[in-house]
C-alpha cells in the first residue's frame, strides 16, 4: 500500500521520486507540503515506465524548465444547486407551444357529457369556468386561427400558466353560497364544543413567485437569489492585490486534498453551514509555474454543494474580506480572464 | 397525454387548413408565418359535428390535400411516406410539451456529481486492463464451428460488459423504463388483462402490448397460447417524468415501504423492482379516477430500470441520487 505522499506524487507528477526540500527553504515554513518535480525526466520520457517510450504527453511541460518543487493548495468550488426549474428561453417556449398547439388539432374534442353529468355542480362549474376561458378550440369555426401571432406573448406568462390552470380547472369542490355558510356554522359550533374541525377543501396556497426579494435587489450574498441557476461561492482576499477567488489554502500536515478542502472551507467562511463534498478526486487543477526561489505553486480544484446555512467571515484566518455567491456568467466577470480560463469547464453551464 | 399508437393518425381529412400547409417545419419558426390571411375566407355557415365533421352532407374538402399512403410499400415505391417527425404523417405524435424537470436535474447536477464520484485517475501511459480473455474461441473441433456466432462464456449467454474507465462520455444515465404486469386472471376473463393495459397506458403514456405464455405451467395455471401479460417501455422525457412521479408522489406514500432490495440488478446495469396493487393506485394517473376502473382489476407491476451503465453498482448509484430508496446489503 502507498503512503498518501506516494499516492499524492503519482496523481500530480508523471515522474515520481524523492520528496524534495528547496535548498532555500529558509523562508518556508517546514509543515506545508512540497512536490519536486525534476525536468530530467521531462526531458527523458524513457526514464519513466508510467510514460509509453515515444509519447510525450502534451501537458508536460518541455519548453521551459519547471520549478523543481510545488506547493499543494486545495481550493473548494462550492456550490448552491438550482432550486427551481430553468427559464425557457423564447424560442424553446415557441417550440412547446407549437407543439401543443399540434396536439389539441389532433386530438378528439373534450367529451363533457363523459366526465359531467348534466344538472350537477360540477357540471355548472364547468359552463362557469370553461365557458368565460379564452381558449384555442381546435373544431370550432376558428380553427385556422391556430398561430401565436407576432408579438403574442400569451404562451410566456410569467406564472407559467398557473393563474389560467386555477381559474379555469373544474375541482367539483367549489362551494357555493349555502354551503360555506353551513360548513362555517359547524366550525362555530365545533369550536364551541371544544372539538378539533376539519375542513373540507384543503387550501393550496399560490406558489411563491420565481424571482424572490434578494433576486430584485441584487442581493449577490443572499443564497435566495438567482433560483434557476447554480450559485458559486467567491471571497475575496485582502492582499495587495484584490481580487476574488475561490477559496483556497494550503495543504498542511499529513492532510489529502479533501480534508485540506473542508478545512479550507471551515476557515474560510465558518462552521453555518451545512456542506456535503461530492466525491475525493479534484474536479480540476492549476499549475503556477512563476515563482521565486523556484517554488511553484499547484491547486487542486475540490467540488461540495451546500444544502442549508451561510458563509461567515468574520475571523477568518485565510484573510478574507468579503464574499459572494455568483453565477457562471457574473464569476467571468468578477474574476480575471486567465483565473475564469482555469475554472470555466468545472462550472455547470445552468 | 398523447398516446403513441404506431401508424395510426388522426390526420385524416379533419384537419383540412393543417394538412393543407403540408410538410411543416417541426420548428417553433411559425410564429413568423407568411400565410396571407386577408385572403383566406371564412367557411361557410353550416352546422358542423365537432366529434364527426366528416359525416356532414356538403362538406366542401380542399382541393388539393395531401394524404401520406396508408401503407408501407417500400424504399422503391415512387410514393414515400413523410417522415415520422412531420405533422402530416400518420405516425406523427406531437411532442415535447415542456421540459423534464427531472432530465434537467439530471443533465445539470447528478451527471456531473456522478462522473465526480466515480472517476478514477488513471496516469499517463497506463494500460487498461485485457478483457479478451472473456471471449472464447470455437476450438474447430468440428467443421460447424464455422460462421458460428461468438462463444459465450461458461454459465452464461453473454459476456459481461468490460468496466471502462469513468469519462465525461459514459456517465450512467437512465436509458429506459419497462413496466410489465403479468395477470393470472386473464386466463380466465381477458377483461382483467384490459384494465391493467389501460392503467400501464395511464401511468407511462405508452400504449401497452400484450405477451402470450409460452409454455403450458400446471402449477400456475398457465396454458401456452394466451394472452397473459402487458409490459409498457418508455425512454427520453417519458421515463424521466415517471420516475419523478415515482420518487416523488408514490414511494414516499406507501405504507411501511422499506426501498428496493440491495441485491437487485442484472449485473449489466439494470435494476429491477416490484410494487402490488394497493401501491399501483397511488399513481396520480389512476388515482384520479380510480373509480373509472373496474373493481379489483387494478393490478401489481414490475418495473425495470434501464441505465447505461455496464455494473449495477454504477446503476443504484444513479437510482440513489434520484432518490430511490435501496434497503439492505447492496451487491
Amino acid at each position: 500500500m502507498p503512503s498518501i505522499e506516494e499516492r499524492i506524487l503519482k496523481i500530480t507528477n508523471y515522474s515520481p521520486g524523492p520528496l524534495q526540500l528547496p535548498s532555500t527553504n529558509s523562508v518556508k515554513p517546514a509543515c506545508m507540503r512540497y512536490i519536486s518535480t525534476t525536468t530530467t525526466s521531462v526531458a527523458d520520457p524513457t526514464a519513466d515506465p508510467a510514460i509509453i517510450p515515444g509519447i510525450i504527453p502534451n501537458h508536460i511541460p518541455h519548453t521551459r524548465p519547471a520549478p523543481t518543487v510545488h506547493r499543494i493548495a486545495s481550493s473548494v468550488i462550492i456550490s448552491r444547486s438550482p432550486m427551481l426549474t430553468r427559464d425557457l428561453g423564447a424560442f424553446e417556449a415557441s417550440y412547446y407551444f407549437y407543439q401543443r398547439r399540434l396536439n389539441d388539432r389532433l386530438q378528439l374534442p373534450f367529451t363533457r357529457w363523459f366526465y359531467f353529468k348534466k344538472g350537477t355542480l360540477a357540471d355548472e362549474e364547468w359552463k362557469r369556468k370553461q365557458a368565460a376561458a379564452e381558449k384555442y378550440n381546435a373544431y370550432g369555426p376558428r380553427q385556422w386561427a391556430d398561430e401565436l401571432l407576432v408579438g403574442d406573448n400569451k404562451h410566456m406568462s410569467e406564472d407559467n400558466g398557473y393563474q389560467y390552470l386555477v381559474d379555469t380547472t373544474v375541482t367539483g369542490e367549489e362551494e357555493t353560497l349555502s354551503t360555506a355558510i353551513a360548513r362555517v356554522e359547524a366550525a362555530k359550533e365545533a369550536e364551541a364544543k371544544g372539538e378539533a374541525f376539519e375542513h373540507p377543501t384543503e387550501i393550496i396556497s399560490k406558489p411563491f413567485p420565481r424571482v424572490t426579494k434578494a433576486g430584485l435587489e441584487n442581493d449577490t450574498k443572499s443564497l435566495d437569489r438567482e433560483m434557476s441557476r447554480t450559485l458559486y461561492l467567491l471571497v475575496k482576499t485582502k492582499n495587495k492585490r484584490d481580487h476574488w477567488r475561490f477559496p483556497q489554502s494550503f495543504l498542511v500536515e499529513n492532510e489529502n486534498l479533501r480534508e485540506g478542502a473542508e478545512r479550507t472551507l471551515r476557515d474560510a467562511a465558518g462552521v453555518n453551514m451545512h456542506t456535503w463534498f461530492v466525491g475525493n478526486v479534484p474536479i480540476g487543477h492549476r499549475v503556477h509555474d512563476t515563482n521565486t526561489e523556484n517554488v511553484g505553486r499547484k491547486v487542486f480544484f475540490m467540488k461540495a454543494r451546500i444544502l442549508a446555512g451561510q458563509a461567515d467571515l468574520t475571523d477568518n484566518s485565510l484573510g478574507l474580506s468579503d464574499f459572494q455567491w455568483l453565477t457562471k456568467q457574473e464569476i467571468e466577470k468578477v474574476v480575471g480572464k486567465v483565473y475564469f480560463g482555469f475554472v470555466e469547464h468545472m462550472l455547470v453551464a445552468r | 397525454m398523447a398516446l403513441r399508437i404506431p401508424g395510426t393518425s388522426a390526420l385524416g381529412g379533419l384537419l383540412c387548413p393543417l394538412a393543407q400547409r403540408t410538410l411543416l417545419p417541426t420548428c417553433g419558426a411559425r410564429l413568423f408565418s407568411t400565410t396571407q390571411r386577408q385572403a383566406m375566407p371564412l367557411p361557410a355557415e353550416q352546422k358542423v359535428s365537432a366529434s364527426s365533421p366528416s359525416k356532414v352532407a356538403g362538406r366542401k374538402r380542399a382541393r388539393y390535400q395531401f394524404r401520406p399512403p396508408r401503407f408501407y410499400r417500400g424504399p422503391l415505391h415512387p410514393i414515400q411516406p413523410p417522415s415520422s417527425s412531420a405533422p402530416n404523417s400518420r405516425e406523427f405524435v406531437p411532442e415535447p410539451f415542456g421540459a423534464e424537470r427531472l432530465q434537467d436535474h439530471y443533465y445539470n447536477d447528478l451527471a456531473p456529481d456522478l462522473l465526480t464520484m466515480t472517476y478514477v485517475h488513471l496516469p499517463p501511459g497506463y494500460k487498461p486492463r485485457d478483457f479478451s480473455f472473456r471471449h472464447r474461441e470455437w476450438d474447430g473441433s468440428s467443421e460447424y464451428h464455422k460462421n458460428r456466432g461468438i462463444r459465450p462464456p461458461p454459465g452464461r449467454s453473454a459476456p459481461l460488459p468490460a468496466p471502462r474507465p469513468r469519462t465525461f462520455q459514459n456517465v450512467p444515465k437512465l436509458t429506459g423504463i419497462t413496466l410489465h404486469s403479468m395477470v393470472r386472471n386473464a386466463m380466465k376473463d381477458s377483461a382483467y388483462l384490459h384494465a391493467a393495459g389501460m392503467v400501464l397506458q395511464s401511468i407511462t403514456g405508452a400504449r401497452a402490448t400484450v405477451h402470450k405464455s409460452k409454455m403450458n405451467v400446471a402449477a400456475f395455471e398457465l396454458r401456452s397460447g394466451k394472452a397473459v401479460a402487458v409490459t409498457s417501455h418508455i425512454k427520453g422525457p417519458l421515463a424521466y417524468r415517471f420516475m419523478s412521479s415515482l420518487v416523488d408522489i408514490v414511494l414516499p406514500r406507501i405504507k411501511d415501504y422499506k426501498g428496493v432490495s440491495g441485491s437487485s440488478g442484472d449485473r449489466t446495469g439494470n435494476i429491477m423492482f416490484g410494487f402490488g396493487p394497493g401501491a399501483v393506485a397511488l399513481f396520480p394517473e389512476i388515482e384520479v379516477n380510480y373509480d373509472m376502473y373496474p373493481p379489483k382489476m387494478v393490478p401489481g407491476m414490475h418495473v425495470t430500470v434501464h441505465t447505461s451503465a455496464t455494473n449495477d453498482k454504477d446503476a443504484k448509484l444513479l437510482l440513489m441520487s434520484m432518490g430511490v430508496p435501496f434497503y439492505g446489503k447492496m451487491r
